[in-house]
């Protein structure tokens, strides 16, 4: 009767798994969305339900061991079970079949580690950076094939065309960061001072969420991202509009903002392609804004940029979101809602 | 399923009831391996060392063959005095021996010849550590300090280690000089010289291999 | 001089005496020598072994309340219960804690209290380097512990990666006092490990050849090793660590041109090693645990043994399993996948091996038997999601997820903690003289393991929903509210099982003697007293088998059946509760064994160390007070025979003249291995009080 409650348990995970699939857990690496993740996904299921099974056996036993051979309540303790020490048949047995057992999976994992560390043909290629506590990402020039004539440069969502490979060339300039969108595939080390590669593909348009999954620091809880998987028709659209400058406004609120932008240092940091430039574009400290109202967050993919709120609560303080690196004066209300004037303008 | 054999005649127990016990400290008392504790205790520790050395020889051996953009210094080995570092080692080598002779005096109840070793490996000890604090010296009047590069943090980090470890075996190696002084070590205890000569051979050992791969083999 | 003169004279328990014995609480001391005074002193490995246990029980309390903090904040997403620099501080001490802190000292309490009484030894090698190891453990982890006073804890994860853990992100102390404060318990492991390892291959009891060893003799001894040969790896990533930080050196400054992977690669060379310092004793209490409430041998066991030793080994070849997403390259993650999923084989043997044994047992569920069962099946659960981690390419998605949260706490909980309390409540009347009660106990049991499994098992869910470890707060909306609050609720009934442990422990006192041998057990322990005499046995045991005591209480008929005999005899005086059905005590006069007196050197020494310790953060005038108190304390160690000739033995000249050759005593001068030359012997009293004005 003890051992009922461990049966009910694994009905119970096994329940709350496949329920957990079903529900909206947009990073679940059970929900594979590209080929990459699903090839992850192909190797595990197989060795899931072999553990569920060997599972079901181990607890099987215990269970039948403690109900059928417990010493019962009018039971003589001087009469002693007969004293086994062993048997080398069964040894070898338990020894033999769990090593084929895990041979077999070996012989199926083997060849997938080499295949995923190959670079995909015609992919288009993404370096990106990984930062306290942000995602840097540029698409070099020179790729006709997907429409990229100008380097792009962007941050927090990674914007990539469906059902094509992206391979990336990642570096982080200061601690270790990890890359990690569960639904197109396993995560990637950033360490710095190497440079790494990682491939992501997705089936279909659409969003897919991630964050950094190596600890970084306070606010690496806070090192999200997204990747922005477009059809065609989307994808052209948004290398378009990235690859045309934004116009600087020359008058009203707007063009007080863009003094403001100066004066209050953020030039110093981020960069607005044909009005700041200042910032060393290989590895600037912080995003670039040049298409900022192209995107949905910022801060690390942690606040939402639709709601005129956050980013204002965002310029009072940019502690709000602990940690972070961003250094602003104190602003008037008058110079927020000036600020925010102009980096609307900067779709 | 084989059943368990028969158990012992009964008689064993009883039969060491009648005797007097066992005294933890008579001198009859032997240990299982037949090693002393305190020279079987000095292997497991020398075996731990090897990982410490190990660990700290990979370390140089990694960050040597590391090409580093725009390097700040001097790379240690182009300051190298081969000669001089092989005069110094030689002198190490040659206090293995005189560690040797030192413990088959001792053996020997030669008491006045094994003191006479004992100092004479400690000089010789002393001589290397010379060696050494002269070779940093030169080192850093080149420009390679400690903090300088990659290199140089690993290189004195190894050998500097190395040098402590010589120096404790230079105490160990005076306390006994002290002690048979003293006649506190007669030639019942030359395992105590014994354990202390393993030791200082070990300390010479490591020395032969980070020569070798840190000074002889190039980068 | 105070310090010497100070010293109890040696304790003798004469036969007579120790029939007599009550019932012990932890902080009083087994005889009428001075009071609380005499635990700062005492050599004897019982004694250390005890301290141990406690003090590693009263940071389990710390750890646990860490863990509580960290599940309260993350029982809802955007949790505001702790700021983000204070949870990274509380998850980096909770792991470091529970690791160095509980689970290794607690191990290292059984093996110290049990591998003596287990090998029929009157105590360990070197009794006062002993006393030296908890000393330094305590203070190590005192020293970790003030950090939280002095700026802050260390805040970078039990795993510390280079370069966060580097001077440019982390400038404060907090780091310092991780690097420093594990270098001092790294001190305590390893002098522990050549202690053991000696003790457990010289020390054994005529006849006990290493296949009589009992299991968890064995087990321990292959942790000891491990711990000897991993623990200089570690040291040499801390003094790299620590040259960075303190003196500028540039091991991990990447401008420099450093490899932030050597971190990885040196702390987990030793960090998978540790992993089976952790379970490997464990294994060995349940090994010892189901036999005796299955009252049938243990299944197997010289497979038991050689599983274990090749755990040992392959453990060394699995490191870089924890870095399979670093980007070591496919052939390294390839051979390491491969490794990793063969010492699973090891593993999987020992789990059928204790089935085996439960097999036509005669199974009593006491709270042990309880704990032991319940380490086998939820061990088993913590493997399985090991062997998922070892199919490489799908541990990129599980690696730094909860899903390996899950999996270690299967392991370390469900493997390590389990075989703890089991352990706790089968030696508890051994070391004690009276059982735990069984009735609380059980409720103990049955709420951590529901405790245990809701808070763990609902990780397994959320990893694979992919949250990540180490993550201060999650977002609305990510599916993981559930689980976190499930597990948040699971923490608060671990921690109540624990006040119920910690109430059946204050309550126990009151309990009767339990008598020498409560379980009907198999191992020496059971043969004498308890709790046992300072000198362990009146008479040394001469051992014909593997389960030596179980085979002198029971002949075997034709069948196999073992039939009581009808007398038998304890190794020591025993209490008239143990004295029925056949069992009779040694006659022996007790009065000339000889024990290493107490030494005030071990205290000195440790204290010592956290000294120079904060003298390297601090000002160096503590360093050099620090210094002095180790040279001045390792002198007067040195000189200081073992056993005092001051003690009141008309017998003691036993020291002069043999030397410690091979026919050594058993309690020998240490002195050579911290660095002295040989401690001298009976004819030294006179230098020590000299050493001692010295220091």
């Amino acid at each position: 009767m003890v051992r009922r409650g461990r049966l009910t348990l694994l009905g119970l995970v096994v329940a709350l798994v496949a329920g957990g699939c079903a529900r909206d857990a947009p990073q679940d690496v059970l929900e594979p969305a590209g080929p990459l993740a699903e090839t992850l996904d192909n190797l595990f299921m197989p060795i899931f339900w072999v553990a569920v099974a060997v599972f079901v056996l181990v607890e099987g036993l215990i269970v039948y061991a403690v109900v059928r051979y417990r010493r019962r309540r009018d039971d003589n303790d001087d009469e002693l079970p007969v004293q086994f020490h062993g048997s080398t048949k069964l040894e070898i047995s338990w020894t033999i079949l769990p090593a084929l057992v895990l041979g077999l999976v070996a012989v199926f994992t083997i060849p997938v580690v080499f295949t995923l560390s190959a670079e995909p043909a015609n992919a288009l290629q993404v370096s990106v950076t990984g930062q306290k506590f942000w995602w840097g990402y540029q698409y070099p020039e020179g790729q006709s094939e997907f429409g990229i004539e100008e380097p792009i440069v962007t941050a927090n969502e990674l914007h990539i065309p469906a059902g094509q490979p992206v391979f990336l060339t990642l570096t982080s300039p200061d601690v270790i960061h990890s890359f990690w969108t569960p639904r197109l595939n396993g995560k990637q080390d950033v360490v710095p001072g190497r440079t790494h590669t990682w491939s992501l593909e997705a089936y279909e348009p659409g969003v897919y969420s991630g964050q950094c999954a190596e600890f970084c620091g306070t606010s690496h809880a806070n090192m999200r991202l997204k990747v922005v998987a477009h059809d065609q028709a989307g994808w052209e659209d948004w290398v378009e509009g990235m690859q045309r400058p934004p116009q600087k406004p020359l008058s009203g609120l707007a063009a007080q903002g863009f003094e403001l932008f100066s004066q209050k240092g953020c030039a110093g940091c981020h960069q607005v392609q044909g009005s700041f430039e200042s910032v060393a574009a290989d590895s600037p400290p912080a995003p670039d804004l040049t298409h900022l109202f192209s995107r949905d967050c910022f801060a690390g993919c942690i606040y939402d940029l639709d709601d005129r709120n956050e980013l204002e609560a965002w310029l009072r303080d940019p502690q709000r979101k602990a940690g972070s690196l961003m250094v602003i004066g104190e602003l008037t209300e008058d110079e927020i809602d000036a600020l925010y004037s102009y980096l609307e303008t900067l779709e | 399923m084989s059943v368990s054999e028969q158990t012992a005649p009964p008689e064993v127990v009883a039969d060491r009831a009648d005797h007097v016990p066992h005294d933890a400290a008579a001198p009859a008392h032997h240990t299982s391996t037949g090693l002393s504790n305190e020279k079987l205790g000095m292997w497991l520790f020398l075996g731990s060392e090897c990982l410490l050395f190990g660990g700290l020889i990979s370390a140089f051996l990694l960050y040597r063959s590391k090409d580093v953009e725009g390097m700040v210094g001097p790379a240690v080995g182009d300051l190298y005095d081969i000669p001089f570092t092989s005069v110094s080692s030689f002198v190490l080598l040659m206090s293995s021996l005189t560690m040797v002779l030192s413990l088959s005096a001792i053996q020997r109840a030669d008491h006045r010849r094994a003191r006479t070793w004992l100092l004479t490996t400690a000089m010789l000890g002393a001589t290397f550590i010379a060696g050494q604090v002269y070779e940093f010296t030169s080192f850093v009047r080149e420009g390679l300090g400690y903090t300088t590069n990659l290199q140089s943090s690993a290189f004195y980090t190894l050998t500097g280690f190395h040098g402590v470890h010589v120096t404790i075996g230079i105490l160990m190696l005076v306390s006994l000089f002290v002690m048979s002084l003293r006649g506190r070590l007669p030639a019942e205890r030359s395992e105590t010289v014994e354990i202390v000569g393993l030791y200082w051979h070990f300390v010479d050992i490591i020395w032969i291999i980070i020569f070798t791969l840190v000074y002889l083999i190039p980068a | 001089m105070a310090l010497t003169e100070e010293r109890p004279p040696l304790e003798l328990t004469s036969g007579e005496e120790a029939v007599v014995r009550k019932p012990l609480g932890v902080f009083t001391r087994p005889s009428d020598s001075p009071g609380w005074r005499s635990w700062l002193t005492t050599v004897d490995h019982k004694k250390i072994g005890i301290m141990y246990g406690a003090t590693a029980m009263a940071f389990f309390a710390l750890g646990g309340l860490e863990a509580l903090l960290i599940r309260a904040q993350l029982a809802q997403p955007n949790g505001q219960v702790l700021d983000p620099q204070v949870y990274n501080q509380l998850f980096t001490m909770h792991g470091t804690t529970m690791v160095f802190l509980v689970i290794m000292p607690m191990l290292a309490g059984f093996a110290n209290y049990l591998i003596p009484l287990m090998i029929g030894a009157r105590d360990v090698a070197y009794p006062r380097l002993n006393a030296f190891s908890y000393w330094v453990f305590l203070f190590g982890g005192l020293f970790l512990y003030s950090s939280f006073f002095l700026g802050g804890a260390p805040d970078s994860g039990w795993f510390n990666y280079a370069p966060q853990s580097g001077v440019a992100y982390s400038p404060g102390h907090g780091i310092d006092f991780w690097v420093l404060g594990l270098q001092i318990t790294g001190i305590a492991s390893l002098v522990g490990a050549v202690n053991l390892i000696v003790t457990c291959l010289n020390m054994r009891a005529p006849g006990m050849t290493l296949l009589r060893m009992p299991v968890f003799v064995w087990m321990a001894l292959v942790a000891q090793f491990l711990l000897l040969f991993a623990i200089p790896v570690i040291t040499v990533a801390l003094f790299l660590l620590m040259f960075d930080r303190l003196y500028g050196a540039n091991f991990f400054v990447v401008e420099a041109g450093a490899d932030p992977l050597l971190w990885q690669h040196l702390f987990w060379i030793f960090g998978h090693p540790e992993v089976y310092i952790l379970i490997l004793p464990a294994f060995g209490i349940v090994s010892d645990v189901i036999p005796t409430f299955s009252r049938k041998p243990l299944f197997g066991y010289p497979f038991m043994v050689f599983s274990g030793i090749a755990i040992g080994f392959m453990g060394w070849g699995v490191w870089a399993h924890h870095m399979f997403a670093s980007g070591v390259g496919p052939v390294s993650v390839a051979a390491f996948s491969l490794s990793t999923m063969f010492i699973a084989v090891p593993t999987g043997v020992k789990i059928f091996n204790w089935i085996g044994t439960l097999w036509r047992g005669k199974l009593s569920f006491t709270v042990a038997m309880l704990f032991a069962v319940g380490l086998v099946s939820q061990f088993t659960i913590g493997g399985l999601s090991g062997v998922m981690h070892s199919v490489a390419p799908h541990d990129t998605q599980q690696t730094d997820t909860y899903f390996v949260v899950a999996h270690f706490h299967y392991v370390l909980f469900g493997g390590s903690m389990f075989g703890i309390f089991s352990g706790i409540y089968y030696w508890w009347p051994k070391i004690f003289g009276h059982k735990l009660s069984e009735r609380i106990g059980k409720v103990h049991f049955w709420l951590m393991f529901a405790g245990f499994n809701l808070t763990f098992g609902p990780m397994h869910i959320v990893g694979l929903q992919g949250m990540p470890r180490r993550t201060a707060t999650y977002p609305e909306g990510m599916g993981w509210d559930l689980m976190n609050l499930l597990e948040t609720i699971g923490s608060f009934l671990i921690a109540l099982s624990f006040l119920v442990w910690v109430y059946n422990v204050v309550r126990s006192r009151k309990n009767p003697h339990a008598g020498a041998d409560p379980w009907d057990g198999r191992t020496l322990e059971w043969a004498t007293s308890s709790p046992p005499p300072v000198h362990n046995f009146d008479v040394e045991p001469t051992v014909g088998h593997l389960d030596e005591w179980w085979h002198r209480k029971y002949d075997e008929d034709e069948s196999g059946r073992p039939v009581r005999r009808e007398h038998y005899e304890f190794l020591s005086a025993v209490d008239e509760v143990s004295l029925g059905r056949g069992g009779r005590e040694p006659q022996v006069d007790t009065s000339s064994i000889h024990l290493p007196s107490p030494s005030y050197w071990p205290i000195v020494i440790a204290l010592g160390l956290p000294l120079i310790s904060y003298g390297l953060l601090y000002t160096y005038w503590l360093s050099a007070l620090g210094g002095i108190m180790v040279v001045g304390g390792v002198v007067g160690l040195g000189l200081e025979p073992s056993v005092d000739p001051e003690a009141g033995h008309d017998d003691h000249g036993h020291d002069d003249g043999h030397g410690p050759g091979p026919g050594t005593d058993a309690t020998g001068e240490e002195a050579e291995l911290v660095g002295v030359g040989a401690g001298d012997g009976a004819t030294a009293s006179g230098d020590r009080a000299g050493s001692g004005e010295r220091a």
